[in-house]
């Protein structure tokens, strides 16, 4: 798997400069005054966007067609996008402390944001490469817009239902808890995209 | 045991359907799997290299099931796809880490050979490459990595004639071990002819023929006559006619030919041709 994962890195290196210059700026952006959120929880987004981005390279240049000729199981062909949306969340992570480290005057880490913006990367590839591994890059990126759209409306829907109907929810919505919420997806998001992707034709 | 054999093979889509596919590729051989746009030479390939479900079939590379650990069996196989597939930013140096972190058997010192004798620059991207380079790279890394089956799907399209000639005679002289055996597909019928020791043509999904080449230039010849002298031979011996107002031009068995009768010889793309319009 060692090759799939150096190429998928090499063109990152070549692809997602501008990324890391925009991560840098949102995570100032974020730290900085009182704050705002809106930029790290954007940074997340676009950050968890990035191994779709790479399958969308493998789509144009053929890859996707060639990695099937090469000695990979299909199995390895997918989980190498988990293992780049693990090292990306890791490198925003890394990127993220530092910067709010030095911005805060060494006063130290704020983990819960961190683990936010962990959680927001990891979540959007765990609901994007199931759909792209089923339907390609440009059907995928439709449904994963609508997906979006339904998760927003349900989670809106919830919250105005909490509020009108007084319901309480038991369960605790601490970020330890919702970082183990997360993983989860993401281990079952790679299962079901191996499964998607072994039953692909090329 | 042979490199190849494919029993039976069908595969259908919508608009398109490979019927009852017959291939044996002994080792030491190379196969020319010739045939129009769209007659299912890629799927063939693809069915060989199990990227797509069969419909029914089966198809043994080099002793071994496909469907059983097709992943160990790729160690063996060198692949030619006429899109080549590296990614567009990737130069051919860092196309060697990339393979020598994919392949067991990666001969870096092999690789760096084929770069200069194909005179593939180490260092520009394959973006910037042209298609005949793009081609001559992917052929570079099939060959680099100990491969005893190459399966080439119109490899040598988009080559120049001297690079292609060189190219034919790099896949000649692979062939020599009689461990390595070639499948080749392609619609430059000459190339093929020049190299192949059997031929198989596929024409719409089903398998026109497949021999020994020199089998069928010994096996049949072209005559030119009357319909009335082409009516006197064995209907079944007539491979294929060409009809116009000056006589009948037709491919026929040379057994089955009247004594006295001027027959010359054939060249594989005119029996292609011939075949081809006759089915």
């Amino acid at each position: 798997m060692g090759g799939l994962l150096l190429k998928d890195i090499y063109q990152m290196i070549r692809y997602c400069k501008i990324f890391l210059v925009i991560a840098a700026l949102f995570t100032v952006l974020a730290f900085s005054g009182n704050g705002n959120l809106f930029f790290l929880l954007f940074l997340g987004i676009i950050g968890g966007m990035l191994p779709m981005n790479l399958l969308a390279y493998d789509e144009r240049d053929n890859w996707d067609i060639y990695a099937n000729t090469l000695p990979y199981s299909r199995a390895q062909i997918v989980s190498v996008k988990y293992l780049i949306g693990l090292i990306i969340g890791a490198g925003l992570i890394i990127l993220a402390a530092v910067l709010s480290v030095i911005m805060s005057d060494f006063r130290g880490l704020i983990w819960d944001l961190l683990l936010l913006l962990l959680t927001l990367n990891l979540l959007v590839t765990a609901l994007v490469l199931p759909l792209t591994f089923k339907f390609g890059v440009a059907k995928g990126r439709i449904f994963y817009y609508v997906l979006l759209g339904i998760c927003f409306a349900v989670s809106f829907a919830l919250a105005e239902l909490k509020k009108s109907m007084y319901i309480a929810f038991s369960v605790d919505f601490t970020m330890s808890n919702i970082v183990i919420v997360v993983i989860a997806i993401y281990l079952l998001s790679w299962l079901l995209s191996v499964r998607f992707y072994k039953k692909r034709q090329f | 045991m042979n490199a190849l054999e494919i029993k039976n093979l069908s595969k259908s889509y919508p608009g398109f359907k490979l019927e009852n596919l017959n291939l044996t590729l002994p080792k030491g051989c190379i196969m020319g799997l010739i045939g129009e746009n769209g007659a299912g030479k890629s799927t063939t390939i693809k069915l060989i290299l199990n990227m797509i479900r069969r419909d029914s079939g089966t198809i043994t590379i080099l002793g071994k099931d496909n469907r059983n650990n097709i992943r160990l069996s790729k160690e063996d196989i060198g692949v030619v796809l006429d899109e080549v597939g590296i990614p567009a930013c990737l130069n051919a140096k860092q196309v060697n880490k990339v393979m020598k972190n994919t392949f067991r058997n990666w001969d870096e010192r092999l690789y760096s050979e084929y770069l200069q004798k194909l005179a593939i620059p180490a260092n520009k991207k394959f973006e910037d490459f042209s298609k005949g380079m793009k081609m001559k790279l992917g052929i570079a890394i099939a060959l680099s990595h100990h491969a005893k089956l190459l399966l080439l799907d119109e490899a040598t399209s988009g080559l120049d004639p001297v690079i292609r000639d060189e190219i034919l005679d790099i896949f000649s002289e692979f062939t020599r071990n009689e461990e390595h055996a070639i499948l080749i597909s392609s619609h430059i019928v000459s190339d093929l002819e020049k190299i192949c020791d059997y031929i198989a043509f596929l024409h719409q999904g089903k398998l026109l023929l497949c021999e020994e080449k020199d089998l069928l230039k010994a096996k049949y010849g072209i005559i030119h006559c009357t319909k009335e002298q082409l009516a006197e031979i064995d209907p079944k011996a007539i491979k294929g006619k060409k009809e116009n107002p000056y006589g009948v031009e037709a491919i026929v068995l040379r057994t089955a030919i009247p004594v006295g009768m001027a027959i010359s010889p054939i060249d594989i793309e005119q029996l292609f041709i011939f075949m081809a319009k006759e089915a």
